[in-house]
């Protein structure tokens, strides 16, 4: 049914009211639908007052999701900064574990110190040798019983390695303990040897000349005395291209002085 | 008298072999931990263990304690000579039967003295 325009139905409207009117059940009718067109009035201003609070609600919390998104991307930083950092001490090829290095450094310091150790307790036990020889040959002088003294304090000086060597030991298994749980991350992370290498470079030292710097040489590395002496003195040519921090082998170093 | 000499450093035990010798005991024998040191004693009788605690094995501790449950080696004088010197380590050693007691490092005249209260019956504390 179509709608009539406004003033004429508001005139027939008027009139069928007033003819339903003129019942009882036509007034309670009336009465009734009048009140569930307001209670349905009500029921959608409810409706919105409720869609407005929401909304309220929802402009309130938006400083707390900034908060929040901060927090994540901060996070998000951080966690992008671990795996770069931990990407930088990654292997870039085998024997070049800075973890890995550090404990071979320490473990050569043992060695080296039970070396020397050895050598001196040698030295030591010569002097305590000697001074027995004398006493035997009938020497009766002052110097022989402070020679005696001083051997053997030079040889319980010598316990200084057993206790060094137990520090190194806790050292070195922390260091391997360290290992472990690094190459744990880089597993989960997974971390490839290109990360690292792009790591390694933005990692690298500011002294020009860092690459030069290797520390004490071992046994098989470096050079001696006499091989730099005779370097020096021009009887040896120097290597056109030096390759900036990388050990020189056996027959490189030969072939520098032939 | 034959004398135990247990330390896993070689260094170490040719020290204490040297003070040993310097003070009189000559006959010296070396173990490097405490199992190899628990196969010479049942071996051979020993006057005096001096032993380190910290070894693998077997350490200087639990020698210790296998010496005090042997019925033919539990009279043998034991002296502890180690870098751990903490209150809980000597009291667990001394609870454990431990005669002696000495912390690296160490100079001759301490072993010596460790040594002859260790020796001398009336000198130990009761």
């Amino acid at each position: 049914m179509r709608p009539l325009p406004l003033e004429q139905g508001n005139v027939q409207f008027e009139a069928l009211e007033q003819a339903v009117r003129e019942t009882s059940r036509g007034r309670a009718f009336l009465d009734e639908f009048a009140k569930r067109v307001r209670a349905s009035d009500t029921d959608r201003i409810l409706t919105a007052v409720s869609d407005l609070k929401n909304t309220l609600t929802e402009t309130v919390t938006t400083p707390n999701v900034d908060v929040l998104r901060r927090e994540l991307e901060t996070m998000a930083a951080s966690i992008a900064q671990t795996r770069r950092e931990i990407a930088s001490i990654r292997p870039e090829g085998p024997g070049n574990n800075r973890i890995v290095k550090a404990t071979e450094e320490l473990d050569f310091v043992v060695k080296s110190t039970e070396r020397a150790t050895s050598e001196i307790l040698t030295s030591a036990e010569r002097i305590l040798d000697i001074v027995g020889e004398l006493k035997s040959r009938g020497v009766q002088d002052p110097l022989c019983d402070e020679l005696d003294m001083h051997g053997t304090n030079l040889m319980t000086a010598c316990s200084f390695q057993d206790l060094t060597g137990q520090r190194m030991s806790k050292v070195v298994n922390t260091l391997r303990y360290l290992e472990i749980r690094v190459n744990s991350m880089i597993e989960i992370w997974g971390i490839t040897p290109e990360d690292a290498a792009k790591q390694q470079i933005a990692a690298a030292p500011e002294r020009p000349d860092a690459h030069l710097l290797n520390g004490p040489a071992r046994e098989g590395e470096g050079v001696g005395q006499d091989d730099i002496d005779r370097l020096l003195n021009g009887e040896v040519e120097e290597p056109a291209q030096p390759v900036p921090g990388s050990p020189a082998s056996q027959d490189d170093i030969d072939a520098l002085f032939q | 008298m034959k004398v135990l000499v247990v330390d896993d450093y070689s260094t170490m035990r040719r020290i204490i072999r040297n003070l040993l010798t310097q003070i009189g005991y000559t006959d010296v024998d070396e173990a490097s931990d405490g199992g190899d040191a628990l196969t010479k004693l049942r071996q051979v009788q020993y006057g005096l263990v001096i032993s380190d605690w910290n070894m693998e094995p077997m350490t200087g501790y639990d020698l210790l304690k296998q010496v005090r449950a042997d019925d033919k080696l539990k009279t043998t004088p034991f002296i502890m000579v180690t870098a751990e010197s903490k209150t809980d380590n000597v009291i667990a050693a001394k609870k454990a039967g431990v005669d002696n007691y000495i912390v690296k490092p160490f100079n001759a005249a301490t072993l010596q003295q460790k040594i002859n209260a260790v020796m001398v019956p009336a000198a130990k504390p009761n």
